[in-house]
Formats: C-alpha cells, structure tokens, sequence
C-alpha cells in the first residue's frame, strides 16, 4: 500500500463522514417518541357537530364537513415498577372529527408530541351506521398509507366503534391487541368470519366482490367476536347473518374444519347429543345443464360423541349412532341451507360459489359476471348431501 | 546588625548546593561519553580467522567486550602438544558436554602420537579423533563463529589453526511444551508451540515423518539475527508461493524485529485492519495448513506462527470441525459466520431499527423496547456508544488485571454496570442484553485476531446507523464487503474460496461455511494451486504408490 491508497482511503472516510451531517439524521425518532397506533375506530360525529364545546375534536380541512369521529387507541409507555402501583388502563385515546382520515389524522399530531405512527395497526372497527353508509372510500387512506400493513384486522360494531376502544376491559392487555387476537379461534368456534383484514377487504374493493366482516360486541368488561355483517359489492354493510348462518357459511366456502353440533339425543329423549368435528370432506360442484346452473355440496364429516349428559348410555347401539349421524347431517344441511337461502335474499354472494362457476365454466361466466349477484345466483338451487360418521363414540377415560 | 547574615548564608548555600548537582550531572555526563569511547559499537565483520590463537581471542575480547556472560577458557591440549581455547556463553551451553566431551579429551594426552596428525592433517584429526561431541563444524571466518557463539554454542580454537571448530553445546532452558491457551479445542491435541524453534520443528516433525517436509532456516533482523524458519511440503505447496514468502522474508530490513508481531513485516496490505495471516500455536492446524498447500513460518522466541496465505474464512476454522462428525461440525462452523455478522452489526441494527425503524420489530417487541427505553436520558445511540466504551475497558481490564484480581473485574462490571445503571434509569435494558450479546459473540469467534477488526468496525457501524438507519448500516457492510473483496494474502484473494475464480474452484467451498466428511474432501484447496491436488487417493492407486 502506497502514498496514494492511503489518500485514497482517507478520501473515501472523509466522504462517509462527509454524508453523515447532510443526511443529517432526518428520520430519527427514538422508539419511545412514537405514537404506535394500535387500533382506529371510527363512527359518525356526533349530532351537533361544528358548535360548541365540542370544537376541540374539529380537524382542520379547506372542504369537506365533519362528519367522521376517528378514535386511535396508544399504548401507554410506563415503568414496569409503576405497573404494579396502579391498575389503570395501559392505553391512551386520541380523537378528531373531519371527512378525511388524513387530515383528522394529522390533527390529532397537534394534541401531541408523538406523531402518530401506523405500521403497528391491529385492530380498525367501524360503526355500523358508518358500514352501511359504506367503507369503500374510507379505507382509501389506510390502503395508501405506506405503513399501514396489510393484516390489520377490520370488525364492524353494533353500537358506537369508539366505545369497543373505550371498553375498561377485564383484561391487562390494551384493547386493540385483545381484539386482533379473538380470531384466532375462529376454527374452533366457527361463529364469525375468520378472514377480514385490510389487505383481503382490499383484494375485494378490486375486485368488485362483496364480503363480510365479523362483529365485535362489548358487554360491561368483555367483548366477544359474533356474526357477520354483509357487505354488497359497492362496500356497502346491507346486511347480517347470525351465528349459525355463518356456521353454514364456512361450510359452504369449504372452510370449516372444527366445531360442534348440538342435536336433541335420539335414545333418550330431553338430553342432548354433541358431535364433535374433527374431519371434514366439503365438495361443492356448479353444474351446468341446458343453461340452468345448479350447485350440489358433498361432504364427508368425522368426528366423534363430544358429550351426551346422558348417564349410562350404550353409545356403541348402532342405532343411536345412526340416528345421532342422521340428526347432525340435518343440523348441519339446515345451516348450510338457511345461510345460502339468506344470500339469495340479500342477492349477494359471499360464499365464493362464483369462483367455482369461474373455474368450472369459464365461457359462461363471462356471459354472466355482471349479472351474478342480483339475477342469476338468487335463482340457482343447491343440493345438499351430508354424510356424517361418528368415531369412538364410548373412549372415555 | 550580626556578622552573619542569614539570608545571604541562605543563598550561598543554596549557590552551592547547585554546583554540587550540577558537577554530579558533569560527572555523569564524562562516564557516559568515556563509556562510549571505550566500547564502541561492534559490527562483527567478516574476516578470515588468524593462525595465531592469542591473535583470534584478541578480537574476539574485542568483539565481546563488557558482556560479562562471554567466557574464555585457554588450557594446554596435550592430545597436540598445542594451546587451545574454548569461548562459550554462560548459561546457554551444555557445561557437561564442553567439559567431557572436547576440554577433557584435549588435554589427554595420547598414547597414537602425531601418527594420526601426520594422516589426517591437523583440523581433521581434530575433528575426528578427538572431540566426540555430535556436531563439530569447521568456520573459518570470525562472523559465523561468533554468531554460533550467541546461538550457545563452543567455539574451539586451537594455535596454528586457521580456522575455528563450532561445537554443538546448546542448551537453553525452554518453557514445557503446554496446552495452547489462545486456542482452546475439545478434542484437538493437548500439545502447543512454545518459544523454542528448535522445539517447535520436533512437534512438527514428530507428526509428519517424511523427508519432503522442508524446514529451511534463515534470520530476520540485523541487529537481533532472530531465527527463522520456513516450512513447506515440497510436492504439495506451489514453488511461486513458497518464492513469494523466501522473498519478503528476505526484504525485512528492520534490526530488531518482535517475534510475535514478525508478520506485520511481510503482511499484506498493512493499513487494512483485517489480518491477512493466520497465527496460530496449534501444531495440528500448522500440519493440516501445510498439507493444504501453504506454508507455515515458524519464529524463535514466539509460540504463534504464522500461516500464509490465508483467507477470510481460515480465521472461522478451528481444529474441533475436523475431530467430529460433519453435520455437527458444519452447524457449528456456520454459528460462527452468523455470531460474527452480529458481533458486528447488532449494535448498528439495535441503534437503527429502534431509533429508525420500528416497523422491523414485531409489534409487542416494539411495545416492550418502547416502554423500557421510556426515561432513559440518552438518545439510543449515545447510549449505545457508552455501552460500547465500558464493554472495550471491560475487555481490556480483564486481559491486563493480574489473574488473582481478575473477578473484581466481573464483578463490578456485572453488577454496576449491568444492574446499577439499568436500576438508576441511564441504560436500558434491551441494551444491556445487546451489548452482553455482542460480547460473547466476539469471544465466541475462534479467532482473536478476527475479532479485533470486528469490534473496531462496531463503531463506525453504529455512527452510520444513528446518521441514515439501515441505510447507513448497509452502507457500511457494503464498503466492509468491497475491502475484503480487494484484499489480497499472498496473491491469493482474501474470499478465496468464498468467491471462486472460476466453476474449478466450486468445489473450494465444500470446506469453508459448511463441511463435508472427510472421505468427501478429496482434494486440496485448488486457490492454492497445489502441485498435488489429490488428497485422498482412491483404492486401487494407493497400491501403485512407491510411497
């Protein structure tokens, strides 16, 4: 190494050095002065809007009314010594009001010194008076927004969204988290829609396809995830479907795979007989004949006597099992049924048969697409046939 | 009014007291410059030995004057009916075999007469009938006598003799051969270089008896003329290597070269903080470096030699990966890669993804980091940065400390450092959990000398990270990644096997992140361009082989 590699290294130091003070640490932000928004809800302002005391809550915008209140939900940063001291709730809520999500957003960075961050977005509830008004063009903004991630999970709420963020839960765990993690026993307990997040709502939008998120309810300190609200293809909420008719929703869209069914007990009337799934076999083919569409569903469930309450059964009579087996086939055509029914007379189709006429019949659909929701599915009937086979129905311990 | 004034007394005496320390120094002064004239500085030159023995032991007084340790001893040698001398240096020379062997043989007288003299000719008779010692040269010049002379071994004159005979008397007191404390292996061998050459070729010699080992010697050092040797496989390692290091032995000019730090001398790009040869004290991994192709130089007075060429992923091996079972072996080896990836950047990550981006951390992670850092004073940087200082005098405080106080060092650096200052709120402790990390990365690395550049480029990571984020720590990594690229060991690439000349070269890197068993590294490194790119030879040929 010579005279000039050496200058040449110190040329390329001086240069490192040289682009430290202009890049200048421009996006430093120490973890701690973030404002890491777990959970946004979002309802109609209030009635009253624009006079008052309620000032305070209006995002500046040149156009555009205030109409929306927007809730974001903050963890709060406390010692772990402080913790113990006081049980009060780890979370801290910020609020606005204004049309765009964008602006109320940047109003609430006027109240604190922490600018709101959203790459860490769990949980974004809407009210269901604003899921019928429809959220197609509110989402816009969550979808642009560079940091917001796909997963973030969306839910409507019967009432007001802001009280699900509000909601002194019995929980130590700060509300958004709580909610955004509910789902995850989805298979177990089939009640609510299991996929709704931001990224598949977006795929949905594009796709011009409706859909359903889940209700989240709070009740004193607790909330809990049930049915589904509908959504049209215009992102519109036209409607809801109960615990069961979601039940029979999975199992159309060939989604489900755990879950009990509760029948009345063939042998000994006035108790009742649980199956247990544990194996489940769902085909649903379209069938095109002389331009009539029909569906037939087949499906091949196992599973087992989950629980009878009837002491001293002989569970192993092969009567009883095929009367049980006979019972939970009804119970579960009777889901599937009313839930396709529902769809029919809510002429909307969120049980994906429309992808199974696309696969099958590709031609037709064409000829169909922009009629399927309102004209042709309302009119195309299904066959149901549901073959159930009860296992182990005595291993008790 | 007194006939004394006290003042003025004072003062005089004062006056005097100054003469006094000033003739001290004048005195001083004169001894030094009387010593310098009397002992001037000896540049043993080469010239031819006298016949006249009181003649030879002039100059050799001479040469040898105000070292105490020299010794002359004249005596009659009555086996010649001549007077003859030995000169020896005390301490490093076998008194058993001087006195036996050559002074008690001389001066016996012999019953054959000048008969064998008069056949022999005087030196041979010497020589060869005389000393029974088992090594006796004959030098004629005064500069090799003397050097042997240092080396601990006799010069024996004899009058009318022009030339000396050099006695192999040597034997200089040698720390045992121990286990190597640098490079600790499980199942390597227990044995370690120690700072004898001449011990250091038998441990290698002991384990490859074979005639075309080469252990060819030379001095470095004008002044010091410390010993060297160059050891290599002839039909193995290849001639333009072996060239190349003889020829960059030879250019060190320096006079007293420091033997643990020789290779500074003949390294490759000195500026680099990478080191560009391996130094090891494990005989075992100097024997299987020769037998890849390289050459290995052993120093006198230092227990770690030097391996050359060496490359980046040389400093991952350690002798362990060989003593077991591939897989294993292979999963270790690549820890290594990773744990040093992170002895180097997880600082820089810790400072960048916290104060840029914390988008990369999972959510709760970010909530607990978050929560942990709320109070703490500093910017994470700045903390990080005395994290990092108190981490490099820890280190070296543990290395300096004498080993009795050695736990105090632990236990103040645990406990106020780790405990204290998370407590008080200065630190915070996903810090504190880096930085322990980044430490028992470093030592984790089976080369100290590879971690050293690792921690050094820690900082200059960190400042890049707290400037521009990942950004900046990609940067970083990029330019570290274009200076290994462009350094060189011996004419071999730094990445040799890392990144292959050419698809023949492929197979290089069954032997450098991972491992292959040993039946499946048939061939040496082909980098290094062997003469005899075979290692293992199949079957049928090894009947063939003469050898």
């Amino acid at each position: 190494m010579g005279k000039t590699s050496f200058r040449r290294l110190l040329l390329a130091v001086s240069l490192i050095a040289l682009i430290l003070p202009l890049g200048g640490c421009w996006d430093r932000k120490e973890i701690e002065n973030r404002g890491y928004v777990l959970g946004v809800a979002i309802d109609h302002a209030a009635p009253g809007e624009g006079t008052g005391k309620k000032e305070f809550l209006a995002a500046p915008q040149g156009t555009g009314r205030r109409k929306y209140l927007v809730t974001m939900e903050l963890p709060k940063f406390r010692k772990e010594a402080d913790k113990e001291i006081s049980s009060a709730k780890q979370h801290l809520l910020w609020a606005a009001e204004g049309e765009s999500m964008f602006a109320v957003a940047r109003a609430i960075n006027t109240k604190v010194y922490f600018a709101m961050f959203f790459e860490d977005i769990q949980t974004m509830v809407f009210s269901e008076a604003v899921a019928r008004e429809g959220i197609g063009g509110l989402i816009d903004f969550w979808l642009r927004d560079a940091e917001v991630r796909r997963k973030v999970k969306l839910f409507v709420a019967p009432g007001r969204a802001e009280d699900v963020l509000k909601a002194d839960l019995k929980v130590d765990e700060v509300n958004s988290i709580f909610i955004a993690k509910l789902p995850n026993n989805a298979e177990r307990s089939p009640y609510f829609p299991s996929k709704a997040t931001v990224g598949e709502i977006s795929e949905a939008l594009r796709g011009k396809r409706s859909f359903v998120l889940p209700f989240v309810l709070v009740e004193g300190k607790e909330v809990k995830l049930a049915k589904a609200a509908v959504f049209d293809r215009r992102q519109r909420m036209i409607g809801e479907l109960d615990e069961f008719e979601v039940y029979g929703a999975k199992l159309i869209r060939r989604e489900l795979k755990q879950g009990v069914v509760v029948v009345a007990n063939p042998a000994s009337p006035g108790k009742i007989a649980v199956f247990e799934l544990y194996e489940a076999d769902i085909n649903v083919t379209p069938r095109l004949e002389r331009g009539k569409l029909r569906f037939s569903l087949e499906a091949r469930f196992v599973g087992t006597l989950g629980e009878t309450q009837s002491v001293g059964q002989d569970a192993l009579d092969p009567a009883f099992t095929t009367a049980m087996e006979q019972a939970v086939a009804a119970e579960y055509a009777r889901m599937a049924r009313k839930v396709y029914d529902r769809q029919q007379a809510l002429k909307v189709e969120i049980l994906g048969l429309g992808k199974l006429v696309y696969n099958r019949y590709p031609e037709y659909w064409k000829s169909i697409k922009d009629r399927w929701e309102e004209e042709i599915f309302p009119a195309v009937p299904i066959d149901i046939n549901i073959q159930i086979t009860v296992r182990r129905p005595v291993l008790k311990r | 009014m007194g006939y004394f004034d006290a003042n003025d007394i004072r003062a005089r005496l004062q006056g005097l007291k100054k003469l006094l320390a000033g003739a001290d120094d004048v005195s001083q002064d004169m001894a030094a410059l009387a010593r310098s004239l009397r002992e001037r500085y000896v540049e043993s030159e080469d010239y031819p030995l006298s016949a006249a023995l009181a003649e030879n032991l002039a100059s050799l007084r001479e040469i040898f004057s105000g070292s105490d340790d020299i010794r002359f001893r004249e005596f009659w040698a009555a086996s010649l009916q001549l007077k003859a001398a030995v000169v020896f240096l005390d301490g490093m020379t076998d008194e058993k075999t001087l006195n036996e062997h050559i002074i008690a043989k001389l001066t016996r007288p012999r019953s054959a007469g000048p008969a064998d003299s008069q056949r022999f000719g005087l030196a041979e008779t010497v020589r060869c009938t005389i000393v029974t010692a088992a090594s006796v040269q004959t030098a004629d010049r005064m500069e090799a006598v003397v050097h042997r002379i240092l080396a601990g071994d006799t010069g024996l004159f004899v009058d009318t003799l022009e030339a000396a005979f050099v006695v192999a008397t040597r034997k200089v007191e040698a720390r045992a051969v121990e286990e190597p404390e640098t490079e600790a292996e499980i199942r390597g061998p227990r044995d370690g270089f120690t700072e004898e050459l001449g011990v250091n070729i038998t441990l290698i010699r002991r384990r490859v008896k074979n005639p075309n080992l080469v252990v060819s010697k030379r001095t470095a050092g004008v002044r010091s003329q410390t010993d060297i040797a160059v050891v290599y496989f002839r039909g193995i390692a290849d001639f333009k290597l072996v060239g190349e290091v003889e020829k960059r032995l030879r250019k060190i000019t320096i006079d007293i070269p420091a033997p643990s730090g020789i290779h500074g001398l003949f390294e490759d790009s000195p500026f680099s903080i990478f080191p560009t040869v391996l130094n090891t004290e494990r005989p075992d991994r100097f024997v299987a470096a020769l037998a890849e192709g390289k050459v290995g130089i052993l120093i006198d007075g230092t227990p770690f030699c030097c391996i050359a060429p060496t490359t980046f992923a040389d400093f991952f091996k350690s002798g362990d990966d060989y003593y077991e079972k591939w897989l294993p072996a292979a999963l270790i080896r690549f820890t290594r890669y990773i744990t040093a990836f992170f002895a180097l950047t997880m600082p820089a990550l810790y400072v960048a993804i916290t104060s840029f981006h914390p988008g990369l951390l999972p959510m709760p992670l970010t909530l607990t980091v978050g929560t942990s850092r709320e109070g703490v004073p500093f910017p994470t940087f700045i903390e990080a940065f005395i994290m990092e200082g108190l981490l490099e005098i820890m280190q070296e405080a543990g290395i300096r400390l004498p080993k009795l106080i050695g736990p105090a060092v632990s236990i103040v650096g645990g406990l106020v450092i780790g405990e204290a200052a998370v407590r008080a709120g200065l630190v915070s402790p996903p810090l504190v959990i880096v930085t322990s990390f980044t430490a028992i990365a470093t030592f984790s690395l089976s080369s100290y000398r590879m971690g050293l550049p690792l921690r050094l480029l820690r900082v200059p990571l960190m400042v890049l990270a707290a400037g521009l984020g990942m950004f900046g720590v990609m940067w970083g990594l990029i330019a570290i990644a274009i200076h290994l690229s462009i350094l060189e060991s011996f004419g071999e690439p730094y990445l040799a096997p890392l990144t292959p000349r050419s698809s023949a070269n492929l197979s290089d890197l069954k032997d450098t992140v991972g491992l292959l068993p040993a039946t499946r590294m048939s061939e040496r490194p082909a980098y290094l361009e062997p003469q005899d790119a075979v290692r293992l030879k199949e079957e049928e040929n090894t009947h063939d082989d003469a050898d």
